[in-house]
C-alpha cells in the first residue's frame, strides 16, 4: 500500500532507498521545486546586473536586492547539487543502482555529505533576505542612515561564500574523520563572525537616530534579539565538543527555530507591515498590529525557550513519547504555542482587515528609497512612471522630509 | 543598462587551429595513459582535460573575449568545484 | 489620480550580454550539478582504485576516442556556425549546424552501441554479471551509467537545441546582428563537450 513517505525531509539512505513508501515522488518533487530556485537565482542575477537604474552604481543599490542578488548566487551553485543526490536516490529506488549500499561498496554517509552541501547554504537562502529586510527597515524607522553600508556588502557576500563550506557541521556524529570535523567546526565558527558584523551594524543604527516606534520596527527588533540568540545557541552546536552532547535533541531544535522563526520569519512579518500600505495604499490598524506582535514575542520565547533546556536536559528529538523528568518544559512549551497561535491570528486577521484601513499616501513612513518615494501606493504597472534618477545615496536621510514631499506621488 | 555586444569575430581558420591542438591533446592523453604513474596518472589525466577545456571555453566559448567579470565567475565556478571536493575529501582521505 | 502606463518599449530592451550572462550562470548549474556525480566518483575511486581500474577495462577505449572526437569536432562546427552568422552566411550558419547535430547523432548512435554489448554481457544493474562484480567495480558501473547516461541526455537536450536554433536562422529571426540565441546554443554545447572531456580519461583511461 502506497503511503506518504516516511523518511524525514533529509531523505537519508539507506531507509529512503528500502522504504516502501512515496519517496520517489516527493523526491521528484523536490528536484522541480529546486528548478524553480535555480531559475530564479539566475533571473535575480542578470536583472541586478543589467536593469539597475541609471546612476545606480553596485554601491548605491540598496541593501535588500545586495542581500537577493547574495542569495541568488547561492541557489544558482548550491541547487544543483541537492537536485543530482536526489536523481541518485531515484535511481538507486528504481534502476537499483546501489550508489550508497555498502553492500556495493557505497557509503550512506557519502549520501549525508551531498545532501548537507545544498542544505546548509539552503539556510542562508533562506535568512539573508530577511537580513536585507531589515537593513531596509531600521532606516526608515531612525530616519538615519544605515551603519556601515559598505561592511554590510560585504559581510552578505562573505556569508554566502564561507556558507559553502561548513555543511559538515550536520554531520559532526555520523562518524566523519577527525580532521574533518576540526575543519568543519572552524568553517563554522568563521561564518559566524558576518552574521554578528551585521547585528553589530544594525543595532549602531539605532544609535542617536530619530526613533519611531511603529510595527515594522518593533519587528525589526525582535528579529535582532532573536536572531542574536539563535546565532549563539548555534556557536553551542558547532563546537565538536558541546554538540556530542546536544545532537539531535531539542537544543538543535531551538536554536534553529530562533534563527528561522525567530530570524526569518520575524523579518517577514515585519516587512509585510512594512510594505502593506505600498501594496495595498491602506494602513492596518497599528494597535491592534502591536498588541498582535507582543503576544507574538511572548508566545514565541515560551515556545522554543524551553526547547533549549530540554536539549541540555538530554531530551532526544524525532522521538513519540518523552521521560517523565522532561514533563514541565513540555508543558511550557505547549503553552506558549497556544500564545503564538492566538498572535499569529491576531496578526493576520488584523492584515486581512486593513485592507478596509484609511488610505494612506504613497510614502506614509517617509522613507527615502525609491520604491517609496518614486512610485505610487499601490504602484501602477511597470511601477516607475518614468525612469528614476537617483539624486542621493540609498539610506540618506539629511533634509528628508523634503525630499520626500518633494517626490510625493499622491 | 545594456553593454555593448562583443562583436570580435574569431575566422574559420583560428577555430580549425583550436581544433586540431585539441585532437592533438586528446591524442596525447589516451599515449600517456598507457604508462603507469600511480597517483600521478589521475592527476595527469586531470590537467590535459583542463587544458583542453580551458582551449574550448576560452576560444569555442568567446571567453577571452569577454569581459572580466564572466572570466572571473567561471574561475570561481571551478575553484569552488575544488574547494568542495577538497574538503569533502578530508573525510575519505584520514579513514 | 493618473493611471498611466509606461509603454513596453520602455521596459523591454535589446540586451544581449544580459542574455549571455544568463546563459554562462545556467551553465553553472550544469557543471555543479555533473559536479555531484564527479565528487561521487573521486570519493569511490579513491576508496576502490583496483576495481575501478578493473571496470575501465570492460570499455572499449576506441570507441570512446572516437565519441572524443566526435564531439570536439562538433564543437569546431558550432563554433564555426557562429563565424559564418557573424559574417553574414546565414546558409553556411545552418549548414554547420545541422553537421553538428548529425555528430551529436553518429556519437548517441555509438553510445547506444556500447551500452548495448554491456546489456549483452550481462553487466547492467540486477543482470547476472553486474552482481557477480566487486563491490568497487559495481560502483564503477553504477557512475558509468549515470554519467554517460546524464551527459546523453544534455547531447539529446543539446541537439534539439541547436535544431531549434537553426529554424530560427532559417525564419530570420536569429541574425548577423541579433545572434545571442545562436551563441548561447553554443556554449550550452561546449559543456557538453567539456564535460566529456573529463568523462573519457575518468572512465575509460584507467591504469
Amino acid at each position: 500500500m502506497e503511503m506518504a513517505a516516511d523518511t524525514g525531509w533529509t531523505f537519508y539512505a539507506p531507509y529512503s532507498v528500502k522504504t516502501g513508501t512515496n519517496v520517489t515522488v516527493a523526491v521528484l518533487a523536490a528536484f522541480v521545486l529546486g528548478f524553480s530556485s535555480i531559475l530564479t537565482g539566475v533571473n535575480f542575477i542578470v536583472t541586478i546586473h543589467q536593469m539597475r537604474a541609471p546612476g545606480m552604481d553596485w554601491m548605491k543599490m540598496p541593501l535588500f536586492p545586495w542581500a537577493l542578488y547574495a542569495t541568488a548566487w547561492i541557489q544558482v551553485l548550491a541547487t544543483p547539487v541537492v537536485g543530482i543526490t536526489l536523481l541518485m536516490i531515484v535511481a538507486e529506488r528504481t534502476l537499483g543502482i546501489g550508489l550508497f549500499d555498502p553492500a556495493l561498496g557505497g557509503d550512506p554517509v557519502l549520501y549525508q555529505h551531498l545532501f548537507w552541501i545544498y542544505s546548509h547554504p539552503a539556510v542562508y537562502i533562506m535568512v539573508l533576505p530577511a537580513m536585507g529586510l531589515i537593513s531596509e527597515t531600521l532606516p526608515v524607522f531612525v530616519k538615519k542612515s544605515i551603519f556601515g553600508y559598505k561592511v554590510i556588502v560585504y559581510s552578505s557576500l562573505a556569508i554566502a561564500f564561507i556558507g559553502y563550506f561548513v555543511w559538515g557541521h550536520h554531520m559532526f556524529t555520523s562518524g566523519m574523520s577527525g580532521p574533518a570535523r576540526i575543519i568543519f567546526s572552524i568553517l563554522t565558527f568563521l561564518v559566524s563572525i558576518p552574521s554578528a558584523i551585521k547585528v553589530f551594524n544594525w543595532v549602531s543604527t539605532l544609535y542617536k537616530g530619530s526613533i519611531d516606534i511603529k510595527t515594522p520596527l518593533l519587528y525589526a527588533l525582535a528579529f535582532i534579539f532573536l536572531f542574536t540568540i539563535g546565532g549563539l545557541t548555534g556557536l553551542v552546536v558547532g563546537a565538536l565538543a558541546t554538540d556530542i552532547h546536544v545532537h539531535d535533541t531539542y537544543f538543535v531544535v531551538g536554536h534553529f527555530h530562533y534563527v528561522m522563526f525567530g530570524g526569518t520569519g520575524f523579518a517577514f512579518f515585519g516587512a509585510i507591515h512594512f510594505y502593506y500600505p505600498k501594496i495595498w495604499g491602506r494602513m492596518y490598524n497599528e494597535k491592534m498590529a502591536n498588541i498582535a506582535f507582543t503576544i507574538l514575542f511572548i508566545g514565541f520565547n515560551l515556545v522554543y525557550f524551553p526547547m533549549l533546556v530540554l536539549g541540555m536536559m538530554g531530551m532526544p528529538r524525532r522521538y513519540y513519547d518523552y521521560l517523565p523528568e522532561f514533563t514541565l518544559p513540555n508543558q511550557i512549551s505547549t503553552i506558549g504555542s497556544w500564545v503564538l497561535a492566538i498572535g499569529l491570528i491576531l496578526m493576520i486577521a488584523n492584515l486581512i482587515r486593513g485592507r478596509k484601513g484609511p488610505k494612506t499616501s504613497s510614502n506614509p513612513w517617509g522613507s527615502v528609497t525609491l520604491d517609496w518615494t518614486h512610485t505610487q501606493s499601490p504602484p501602477t504597472l511597470y511601477n516607475f512612471e518614468k525612469t528614476p534618477e537617483i539624486e542621493r545615496g540609498p539610506y540618506d536621510y539629511t533634509n528628508f522630509e523634503e525630499y520626500v514631499n518633494k517626490h510625493l506621488q499622491s | 543598462m545594456s553593454e555593448d555586444h562583443s562583436t570580435h569575430i574569431v575566422d574559420y581558420k583560428f577555430n580549425i587551429l583550436i581544433w586540431i591542438d585539441l585532437l592533438i591533446f586528446t591524442f596525447i592523453t589516451i599515449e600517456i595513459a598507457q604508462f603507469d604513474f600511480q597517483t600521478l596518472t589521475v592527476v595527469i589525466a586531470l590537467v590535459v582535460a583542463t587544458i583542453k577545456s580551458y582551449l574550448v571555453a576560452t576560444y569555442f566559448m568567446h571567453l577571452k573575449f569577454e569581459n572580466k567579470f564572466l572570466q572571473a565567475i567561471v574561475i570561481g565556478v571551478g575553484l569552488l568545484f575544488f574547494a568542495v571536493l577538497f574538503i569533502l575529501f578530508t573525510d575519505y582521505f584520514y579513514l | 489620480m493618473s493611471t498611466h502606463a509606461v509603454s513596453h518599449d520602455d521596459v523591454i530592451h535589446f540586451d544581449p550580454y544580459g542574455k549571455k550572462l544568463g546563459m554562462w550562470i545556467f551553465l553553472f548549474t550544469e557543471v555543479l550539478l555533473f559536479g555531484g556525480l564527479f565528487f561521487v566518483y573521486a570519493t569511490y575511486r579513491y576508496l576502490n582504485h583496483d576495481a575501478f581500474h578493473e571496470g575501465s577495462g570492460e570499455l572499449d577505449v576506441v570507441i570512446g576516442a572516437i565519441n572524443t572526437v566526435f564531439l570536439l569536432t562538433s564543437s569546431l562546427t558550432v563554433a564555426l556556425s557562429i563565424t559564418a552568422l557573424q559574417k553574414g552566411d546565414t546558409r553556411r550558419s545552418v549548414n554547420l549546424i545541422i553537421i553538428t547535430i548529425l555528430f551529436a547523432g553518429a556519437f548517441m548512435m555509438n553510445k547506444y552501441y556500447e551500452w548495448t554489448l554491456k546489456y549483452e554481457h550481462g553487466l547492467f544493474p540486477g543482470m547476472d554479471h553486474y552482481n557477480e562484480l566487486s563491490a568497487g567495480e559495481a560502483q564503477s558501473f553504477n557512475l558509468y551509467f549515470l554519467m554517460t547516461g546524464l551527459h546523453g541526455i544534455h547531447v539529446i537536450i543539446g541537439a534539439i537545441l541547436l535544431l531549434i536554433i537553426a529554424y530560427h536562422i532559417k525564419k530570420g529571426n536569429v541574425t548577423k546582428d541579433r545572434y545571442v540565441y545562436l551563441e548561447n546554443g553554443g556554449l550550452y554545447w561546449h559543456l557538453v563537450d567539456v564535460i566529456w572531456i573529463y568523462l573519457f580519461p575518468l572512465f575509460y583511461l584507467i591504469i
